[in-house]
C-alpha cells in the first residue's frame, strides 16, 4: 500500500495516472464476490423452494369487490368464514381495517389465495408459528399467492404497511383445517348458501333502511333513526366496494348483522326496549371513523 | 465575527467581500460562505433535534412495557420522526457541506448570497409548514405519504417548498466552482472533498427531480382535481427521491470520513483515483437500486425486481468498501509514515479516548453492519420473509443513524469549532457522547433484527393484537427501547455541545486550541 498521497484539500499532481497494485486486487477481490453472490441469488430464485410463487393481476376495487362477494357467498358459513375446498382459488380483501373474510383451508393441499385492496395500500404479514411472509396489496392489483399448509392450525395475518389510523387493528387469522374435518363441513354445508349478505331487505313490515356511502366514505346515508319497541329489524345496503355490516349497541344490546360486500344487504334484527342506542358498522375502524348513528326507540 | 483580511486584488471588484484566512488550515474564508455554511449547519442540528425527539417518543413508545402513544399522536410523531430525521436533518447538513465544499475549500466567494439565502428561506419554509401539518395531525401519512393515503395539500407543498430550495443551492453550488475557476481562485482538479460533495450533489439533483414528479401529482390528488393515481407507480418515483436521497446520505458521510481522517489524523486517502473511481460508482449503482423497494409489490416483473433490487444491492457494496479501505488505509499509511510498527502498531497511535477516534470507528462498523443486514434484504427471497418488519429500521438506523448520522457529529465537532472559532465545549464529552450513541444504536439494530426475524410488523402503534403475540415480540421491543434510551441521551449530548459551543465556547484563533490531533 502506497504512502498517503496527498490530502483531501489538494490533490497532488499527477494523481490520475495509476491505481496502485494492492488496491487493484482488493477491487478484482470484491468485484468477483459480488458477481458470486449476484449468481448465488439468481440461483436462489430459479432453483429453490424457498421462492412461494406469486402471479398478479390488474383488477378494480368494484371489480374485486364483486369477485369476494360471489366467493364468500358461496363458501361462507354462518360465522362468516369461508371454506376453502381444494381446487378453488380464494379471495380476499384488504380495506381499512380488515382482511375479508377470514379463510379456513385444508393442509396439505396447495391453495391459491387472491388479495386485493379496496382502499389504499397495505401489507399482508402472515406471521408466527415459524411462518413469515410479507406482500404489499395495492388497489386495482391483484396478488396471487400459492401456498401449502402443512400443519392445521390459526396463523396469523396482520397489516404491516401503514394504511391510517387504524391500522395497528388490522388483524385476522388463517385457519388451517385437516382433510376430515373440510370434508365434514363441505358435506354438512354443501356448498349452499351460507346466511351472509342473501337475506332480503325488507321483509319484516316496518323495516328500518339505510345505506352505506357509495363513494367509499366510512358512513351511512342517515345518522338518526327512531323506531317502536319490540322487535326492531334494520337492512343496509351497500353500494360500495368496502366491506360493511349494520349492528346495534347500547342497554345490554349487542347485535350484529352479517358483514356484505358490494350490492350485498345487512340486516340485524333485535328486541329493544324504549331508551337511545348506537347503530353502527362493525368492521373494525368503521365505527370510530364516524359509520354510526343513533337510535332512539320509544 | 472577526473578520481578518481584505479581498485580493485578483478578484473583480464587483465581489468585494470580507474575508479571513483560517488559522488552522490556511484556507480564505469569506464572511458571507462562513454565515451560510454555519446557518445551514444550525438548521440542521435542530432538524436533527426534532427528529431526535420524534424518534425518542417513537422508540420509547414502541417498546410494550411503555406505549404511552395513543395511535393520533403516535403516527403524528412516526411521520415527523422520518421527515426530520430522514430528509431535514441530512439535506441541511449537506447543503451546508456545498457550501463549504465550494466556496471555503477552493478559497473562494459564494457565486450569489442573495440565491443563497433564498434558498435557505424556501428550505425553512418548507420545513417549517412540514413540521407544522404533521404536529396539527394532518398530515399523519409517515414520510412516505403513499396515495391513496392523502394529508392535508400543505404537506405537499411544504415538501415541494423544501424541494425547490434545495435546487436553488444546489445551482449554487455549481455555479460557485465554475465562478471560483473563472475568477482564478481556484486552480486544477478539485479537491477530494468538493469532488465527493459535487457526487452528492448530482444524486440530490436526480432525487428532487424524481421527487418532484412523484409529489406534485400526489398534491393534485390529495385535493382532489384527480381520481386516478396508481399507488405502484407513485412508489416507483418517491423511491427515486427517497432511497436516492440515502445516497446523498451515504457520500455525504463517506465525505465527512475524509474530513475526519484529515483533521484528526493529517491522513488524506490513499490514492486519489482510487476513491474518485468509488464515488462515480455511486453515481452509477445508486439510482437503479431504487428497485429494492419493489421486491414484493404486486407489479414490475421478476427480473426487473432481481436487477434493480437484488444485483444493484450487492454492487452497491463495491464503491462502499472501497471507501472503507481507502479512508482506514490512509489513516494507516500515515500513522506508518509517522512511525508506527509492526501490524498493527497504527492503532495504538490512535487515541481512542478522542471523539474523532469515536465517531469514525462507530460510523464505519455499524455502516459496515448495516452494509450486510442491506445485502440481505435485498435478496429476493430473503425480502419475503423480511419486507416491512423491523428488520428494514434495523437496516436504516445502522447505515443513516450509526453511519451517516455518526460520521455527520464528528464532522461537526471539527466544523462548527472552526468556523464559529470558539472551542469545542465540553472537553471529553463529546467522546463520551460518539461511544454512547454507538452503544445505544447497536442495541437498538441487535434488538431490531431480532424483532424483524420474529416478524413484528415496522410503523404500528402496537402490536397487541387480540389472541395475544407471538413469543419474543415484546421482548425484543422492550430491549429495543433500551438502545432507544441510551441513543436518546447521546443525540441530547450532541445538542448541548453544539448549542454550548456556540454560545459558551473559548473564542479562539489558536489552531492547537481548535484541531486537536487524535493520534499520538
Amino acid at each position: 500500500m502506497a504512502v498517503t498521497e496527498s490530502s483531501v484539500v489538494a490533490p497532488p499532481p499527477g494523481w490520475g495516472r495509476r491505481i496502485p497494485r494492492d488496491e487493484k486486487l482488493f477491487f478484482i477481490v470484491i468485484v468477483m464476490t459480488t458477481v458470486l453472490m449476484t449468481a448465488f441469488a439468481v440461483g436462489w430464485v430459479v432453483w429453490s423452494d424457498h421462492n412461494v410463487p406469486r402471479t398478479t393481476a390488474h383488477t378494480t376495487p368494484a371489480e374485486y369487490s364483486a369477485r369476494v362477494q360471489a366467493f364468500t357467498k358461496r363458501y361462507a358459513d354462518d360465522q362468516g368464514r369461508a371454506w376453502v375446498p381444494p381446487g378453488t382459488d380464494a379471495y380476499m380483501l384488504a380495506t381499512r381495517y380488515s382482511w375479508y373474510p377470514e379463510l379456513v383451508v385444508q393442509s396439505g393441499k396447495e391453495v391459491m389465495i387472491w388479495i386485493s385492496s379496496g382502499d389504499v395500500l397495505h401489507g399482508f404479514s402472515l406471521v408466527g408459528g415459524g411462518q413469515n411472509l410479507n406482500l404489499e396489496i395495492a388497489p386495482n392489483h391483484a396478488f396471487g399467492v400459492r401456498l401449502t399448509p402443512d400443519a392445521p392450525g390459526r396463523y396469523r395475518i396482520i397489516c404491516n404497511e401503514y394504511c391510517g389510523l387504524g391500522h395497528q387493528t388490522m388483524a385476522s387469522y388463517l385457519t388451517v383445517v385437516s382433510a376430515e374435518e373440510m370434508a365434514k363441513h363441505v358435506a354438512g354445508a354443501g356448498t349452499a348458501a351460507g346466511g351472509t349478505g342473501t337475506t332480503a331487505g325488507g321483509a319484516a313490515a316496518g323495516a328500518l333502511q339505510l345505506t352505506a356511502d357509495a363513494s367509499g366514505k366510512l358512513a351511512y346515508d342517515v345518522t338518526e333513526l327512531a323506531a317502536d319497541a319490540g322487535a326492531v329489524t334494520i337492512t343496509m345496503t351497500n353500494p360500495s366496494p368496502l366491506p360493511h355490516n349494520i349492528a346495534i349497541k347500547g342497554n345490554g344490546v349487542d347485535a350484529k348483522g352479517p358483514i356484505v360486500l358490494k350490492d350485498g344487504t345487512s340486516t340485524v334484527t333485535a328486541d329493544l326496549k324504549p331508551g337511545t342506542y348506537t347503530f353502527y358498522c362493525s368492521v373494525p375502524g368503521h365505527e370510530a371513523a364516524g359509520m354510526k348513528g343513533t337510535l332512539v326507540v320509544k | 465575527m472577526a473578520i481578518a483580511e481584505p479581498l485580493p486584488l485578483a478578484v473583480s471588484t464587483d465581489h468585494r467581500e470580507l474575508s479571513r484566512i483560517c488559522t488552522v488550515t490556511g484556507l480564505r474564508i469569506f464572511a458571507g460562505a462562513q454565515a451560510l455554511t454555519l446557518a445551514n449547519a444550525v438548521a440542521a442540528v435542530l432538524a436533527l433535534a426534532a427528529g431526535g425527539l420524534f424518534g425518542t417518543l417513537v422508540g420509547l413508545s414502541r417498546a410494550p412495557a411503555l406505549a404511552f402513544l395513543g395511535p393520533g399522536t403516535f403516527y403524528a410523531a412516526l411521520t415527523g420522526h422520518g421527515v426530520a430525521a430522514l430528509v431535514l436533518w441530512p439535506v441541511f447538513f449537506e447543503v451546508a457541506a456545498m457550501v463549504f465544499a465550494s466556496s471555503i475549500l477552493l478559497n473562494a466567494r459564494v457565486w450569489s448570497m442573495k440565491l443563497g439565502w433564498l434558498s435557505f428561506a424556501l428550505m425553512i419554509g418548507g420545513a417549517v409548514v412540514l413540521l407544522l401539518t404533521i404536529l396539527l395531525g394532518d398530515a399523519s401519512v409517515m414520510f412516505t405519504a403513499y396515495p391513496p393515503l392523502v394529508a392535508t395539500q400543505w404537506f405537499y407543498i411544504g415538501y415541494l417548498v423544501f424541494a425547490v430550495g434545495v435546487l436553488g443551492a444546489i445551482v449554487n453550488f455549481a455555479l460557485t466552482i465554475v465562478a471560483a475557476r473563472a475568477e482564478g481562485a481556484h486552480e486544477g482538479s478539485l479537491p477530494l472533498i468538493t469532488y465527493g460533495v459535487g457526487c452528492a450533489a448530482i444524486l440530490a439533483l436526480l432525487s428532487i427531480l424524481s421527487g418532484l414528479v412523484a409529489l406534485i401529482p400526489a398534491w393534485v390528488y390529495a385535493n382532489g382535481w384527480t381520481d386516478t393515481l396508481d399507488p405502484i407507480v407513485y412508489r416507483g418515483w418517491f423511491w427515486g427521491l427517497g432511497h436516492t436521497l440515502q445516497y446523498v446520505n451515504v457520500v455525504a458521510m463517506v465525505v465527512a470520513w475524509y474530513g475526519i481522517a484529515a483533521l484528526a489524523y493529517g491522513a488524506g486517502p490513499v490514492n486519489q483515483k482510487f476513491t474518485r473511481f468509488a464515488f462515480v460508482l455511486y453515481l452509477i449503482i445508486a439510482v437503479p437500486v431504487l428497485g429494492h423497494h419493489f421486491l414484493v409489490d404486486p407489479s414490475i416483473g421478476t427480473t426487473t425486481k432481481f436487477v434493480g433490487g437484488t444485483a444493484m444491492g450487492f454492487a452497491l457494496g463495491i464503491p462502499s468498501l472501497m471507501h472503507g479501505l481507502a479512508v482506514m488505509g490512509g489513516v494507516e499509511a500515515e500513522m506508518r509514515a509517522r512511525g508506527a510498527m509492526g501490524l498493527f502498531g497504527w492503532l495504538k497511535r490512535l487515541r481512542f479516548g478522542h471523539f474523532a477516534t469515536a465517531s469514525l470507528t462507530c460510523s464505519l462498523l455499524i455502516f459496515a453492519i448495516g452494509g450486510w443486514s442491506g445485502t440481505v434484504e435485498t435478496t429476493l427471497p430473503l425480502n419475503l420473509v423480511n419486507h416491512n418488519t423491523m428488520g428494514v429500521p434495523a437496516h436504516i438506523h445502522s447505515v443513516v443513524v450509526g453511519g451517516t448520522t455518526l460520521a455527520f457529529m464528528g464532522f461537526a465537532y471539527y466544523l462548527v469549532p472552526l468556523l464559529s472559532r470558539r472551542r469545542l465545549w465540553g472537553g471529553r464529552l463529546a467522546t463520551v457522547q460518539a461511544y454512547l450513541y454507538g452503544a445505544g444504536l447497536l442495541v437498538m439494530i441487535v434488538a431490531q433484527t431480532w424483532a424483524g426475524a420474529l416478524g413484528v410488523p415496522r410503523r404500528t402503534q402496537s402490536i397487541d393484537y387480540p389472541g395475544g403475540t407471538p413469543g419474543g415480540w415484546d421482548a425484543s421491543m422492550n430491549l429495543n427501547g433500551v438502545g432507544v434510551a441510551l441513543a436518546s441521551t447521546a443525540g441530547v449530548i450532541f445538542i448541548v455541545i453544539m448549542v454550548a459551543t456556540l454560545v459558551l465556547g473559548k473564542r479562539t484563533e489558536d489552531p492547537a486550541e481548535l484541531v486537536e490531533p487524535a493520534y499520538s
